[in-house]
C-alpha cells in the first residue's frame, strides 16, 4: 500500500509519473551509475548501425588473436573481429528489449492484468487459466521444450514465404522473432497476476466509485486513476522481465535454437567457448563479452533493488 | 479453523487431476505432432519400407493419435514409460532413474547451500538495515543471479581449473561424482544463484518482526545477535519462509541445464536436452508430464501453506 501512496502524490505533481519516477532513480548516486551503463549498452547496439566492420567475415591468418589495437576485443577461432559481433550481440539484445517493452511482454501483461481485475467475469476467468496453465510448467524446461520441437516447422513456415522469408532469414530477423515471441507468450504471466490483484483493490476504493458516479467511462478510470497507481509496479515487474527475457535469449542461442550463426550473440559465443581448451587457449572469448552483457543484466536488476529502497525512503520523507 | 485447512486443502487437491489431465493432452499433442517420423530414428535412414510399416505397428504409430493418447496414459499410470528410441533396448523409467541419482544429490546440495546462506545473508541484512554493509551484501550476491548460470560456471572454471588449478575442469564419474572435489564447481554455481532472492525475501519479513515488541525487549535484555536471530526472528517468520522455499528449490535446478552441459555431468537436465535434439519421444513426454505434475503439485501445496499461514488469503480467491 505504500507504494501506492507514494505514486498517488506523484501523479499530483506536474511531471508525469514516469518521468518522476526516472529522476528519483537519477538522484539515487548508486542507481545512476547503472542507468548510465544501461545506456552505454544501448548505445554499443546503436554504434553497430554505423560500424564499417562485418560481423562474419573470416581472416583465418588473423584467427585466436588476444585484444590488440587492430581488433580490440581480438578475434575468435575463425578470425572473426570480436568487437564487432560484440556490437552487433548488443544491438539483438537492445532490440529484443525495445520490442519486449514496447509490443511483447510488457503491454500484454498490464493490457490483460487490468482487464482482468478490472472487469473480472468470464475474461478473467479465461486469462487467469491461461495463466495457470504457463505457472504449472516448469518455465526453462517448457521454454526449451518448446522452441526446439516448433524450430523445424517455424523455419519451414518462413522458408515457404518465398523473397520476404529469405530476407527475414538472411537478416536473422526469423531467429529474433521466434525469441520474441516465446518469450512473449511465458512473461506476462506472473505481472499480469500481480497487476490483476492490485487493479482490484484499486478498483474497490472509493474515488474510483466516485468517478464512475460523475459519469466516467471506463477507459478514462482506467487511464486516469488505474494505471497511474500500477507504475511503481509496472517499473519493478519491466525491470525483471527485460533481465528475464535476456537470459532467454541467451539460454536458447546457447543450445542453438535461438539467434544462429552466421549472426551473432551473447549466447551463442558462449556456446563456442563451453569447452575447457577454448577456455583455456582463448579466455578473452568469454571475459570480454561476458562481463559486457553481465554488467548489463546486473545493472538491470540493481536498479530493480535500488527501486525498493528508493521507494522506501521515498514514502518515509513523505510521511515525516 | 482446523478443519477449514483441511477443506482447503481437499479442495486445492481435488484440482491436481484436472490439471493433470489438461497437461498431459498437451504435452502429448506439443510432442505427437512435432515434426519428424519418430519411425525414422528407429528404423535409421536405409529401411525398407516393410521394415518401416513393420516398425510402426510394432509402437502403435499408426494407430489415432488419441488411441495412441489413452494407450500411453494407462502404461503411464503403471510407471511404464516405454523404451526409449535412442537407446532401443532400455526403458525410460530406467535411464532417468540413474540420472535422477546424479542430479538430485547435486540440485539437493545446492539448495540446501543456497537456501542456508540466503537466510544468513538476509538476516544479516536485516540486522545491519540502512548501513552500507547491507547494500554491499545483497548487491554483492545479486552479482551471482545477474550472470547467467552457463556464463558463471565458465568463469569458475577459468578462474579455479584452468589458472589457479584448484579444482578440476569437469565432472568426475557417475552418481559417486557428488564425494570428489569435481562437485565444487557445479554446486558453487547452482547454489550462488538464488542466495540474493532468498536473502530479499528474508529481510522483508523480518524487518517487520525487528520493530515487534519482543524483540526490543529482548534487545532490551541485552541479548547476542545471534540468540535474537534464531530464537526471536526467524521462528516468527519460519512460516511465511515455507512458502517459498519449495519454489526455490526449482530455481536451485534449473541452472542444472547449462551446468551439466558445461561441466559434463551425466545428469537428468543433459539427458532431457540430448533428447530433445535427439527426438527421442518417449522421454520427452515422460520428463515434460513428470516435471510439469511435480511443478503443479507443488504450486498447490504452496497455496495451501499460504493459507495455513494467512487464512485470509482465501478471501482473496
Amino acid at each position: 500500500m505504500e507504494k501506492v501512496s507514494a505514486t498517488a502524490e506523484m501523479s499530483k505533481r506536474k511531471r508525469s509519473v514516469l518521468s518522476e519516477l526516472f529522476f528519483l532513480m537519477w538522484k539515487d548516486r548508486l542507481a545512476r551509475p547503472a542507468m548510465v551503463y544501461i545506456a552505454l549498452f544501448f548505445a554499443l547496439g546503436i554504434l553497430s548501425f554505423f560500424w564499417s566492420g562485418d560481423y562474419a567475415a573470416q581472416n583465418l591468418a588473423e584467427a585466436r588473436q588476444g585484444p590488440s589495437l587492430g581488433h580490440w576485443f581480438g578475434t575468435d577461432i575463425l578470425g572473426r573481429d570480436m568487437f564487432t559481433r560484440v556490437l552487433y550481440a548488443a544491438r539483438i539484445t537492445g532490440v529484443l528489449v525495445i520490442m519486449t517493452a514496447l509490443l511483447g511482454g510488457m503491454p500484454l501483461a498490464i493490457a490483460l492484468g487490468v482487464i482482468a481485475g478490472y472487469f473480472g467475469g468470464k475474461a478473467e476467468a479465461i486469462i487467469m487459466r491461461i495463466g495457470e496453465i504457463f505457472i504449472g510448467i516448469p518455465t526453462l524446461l517448457f521454454i526449451l521444450l518448446f522452441t526446439a520441437i516448433a524450430r523445424p516447422r517455424y523455419d519451414d513456415l518462413i522458408f515457404n514465404l518465398g523473397p520476404v522469408g529469405e530476407w527475414v532469414i538472411k537478416t536473422g530477423v526469423a531467429d529474433l522473432a521466434l525469441i520474441f515471441l516465446v518469450t512473449s507468450m511465458i512473461f506476462w504471466v506472473g505481472p499480469a497476476r500481480m497487476y490483476r490483484s492490485q487493479v482490484m483493490s484499486i478498483r474497490d476504493s472509493a474515488f474510483v466509485e466516485s468517478a464512475k458516479m460523475l459519469g466516467a467511462s471506463n477507459g478514462r478510470i482506467i487511464f486516469r486513476h488505474i494505471l497511474p497507481q500500477l507504475y511503481t509496479y509496472i517499473a519493478h515487474s519491466a525491470l525483471l522481465m527485460f533481465a528475464g527475457v535476456i537470459g532467454t535469449e541467451i539460454a536458447l542461442s546457447f543450445f542453438g535454437i535461438g539467434i544462429r550463426a552466421p549472426h551473432p550473440s551473447f549466447g551463442a559465443m558462449f556456446s563456442e567457448t563451453a569447452s575447457s581448451r577454448i577456455l583455456n587457449s582463448m579466455p578473452h572469448l568469454v571475459v570480454i563479452p561476458g562481463l559486457i552483457v553481465g554488467l548489463f543484466l546486473f545493472s538491470i536488476l540493481f536498479l530493480e533493488l535500488r527501486l525498493t529502497r528508493i521507494l522506501a525512503s521515498e514514502h518515509e520523507r513523505e510521511a515525516s | 479453523m482446523r478443519s477449514e485447512v483441511v477443506f482447503y486443502a481437499f479442495k486445492r487437491l481435488a484440482i491436481f487431476p484436472i490439471y493433470f489431465l489438461v497437461f498431459s493432452i498437451l504435452i502429448f499433442s506439443v510432442v505427437m505432432y512435432a515434426p519428424g517420423d519418430p519411425v525414422d530414428i528407429i528404423a535409421g535412414p536405409t529401411a525398407s519400407e516393410e521394415t518401416r510399416q513393420l516398425i510402426s505397428k510394432e509402437y502403435g504409430f499408426d494407430r489415432p493419435v488419441y488411441e495412441q493418447y489413452i494407450s500411453y496414459m494407462g502404461d503411464f499410470m503403471r510407471l511404464d514409460f516405454g523404451n526409449s528410441l535412442r537407446f532401443s533396448d532400455r526403458s525410460v523409467g530406467e535411464l532417468l532413474w540413474e540420472r535422477v541419482q546424479v542430479s538430485a544429490p547435486l540440485g539437493l546440495v545446492a539448495s540446501v547451500i543456497g537456501v542456508f546462506l540466503g537466510i544468513l545473508v538476509g538476516l544479516f541484512a536485516t540486522f545491519k538495515r540502512g548501513t552500507w554493509l547491507d547494500t554491499v551484501l545483497l548487491s554483492g550476491f545479486l552479482v551471482f543471479a545477474a550472470i547467467p548460470s552457463l556464463l558463471l560456471i565458465q568463469f569458475f572454471i577459468l578462474l579455479f581449473s584452468l589458472k589457479l588449478g584448484w579444482l578440476p575442469a569437469g565432472w568426475q564419474g557417475g552418481w559417486e561424482g557428488i564425494f570428489t572435489t569435481s562437485a565444487i564447481i557445479p554446486i558453487l554455481t547452482l547454489s550462488l544463484v538464488g542466495v540474493v532472492g532468498m536473502a530479499r525475501f528474508i529481510r522483508t519479513i523480518t524487518l517487520g518482526i525487528m520493530d515487534e515488541q519482543y524483540v526490543r525487549t529482548a534487545k532490551a535484555k541485552g541479548l547476542h545477535p545471534a540468540k535474537i536471530a534464531t530464537r526471536y526472528v526467524l521462528r516468527n517468520a519460519w512460516l511465511p519462509l515455507m512458502t517459498v522455499l519449495i519454489p526455490i528449490f526449482f530455481t536451485f535446478f534449473e541452472g542444472s541445464f547449462f551446468v551439466e552441459q558445461i561441466y559434463g555431468i551425466p545428469g537428468l537436465a543433459r539427458f532431457t536436452i540430448d533428447s530433445v535434439f535427439g527426438r527421442d519421444y518417449p522421454v520427452i513426454l515422460a520428463v515434460g508430464i513428470l516435471g510439469s505434475m511435480l511443478s503443479i503439485f507443488t504450486i498447490l501445496v504452496v497455496d495451501i501453506l499460504y493459507f495455513v499461514a494467512d487464512p485470509r488469503v482465501s478471501l482473496k480467491r
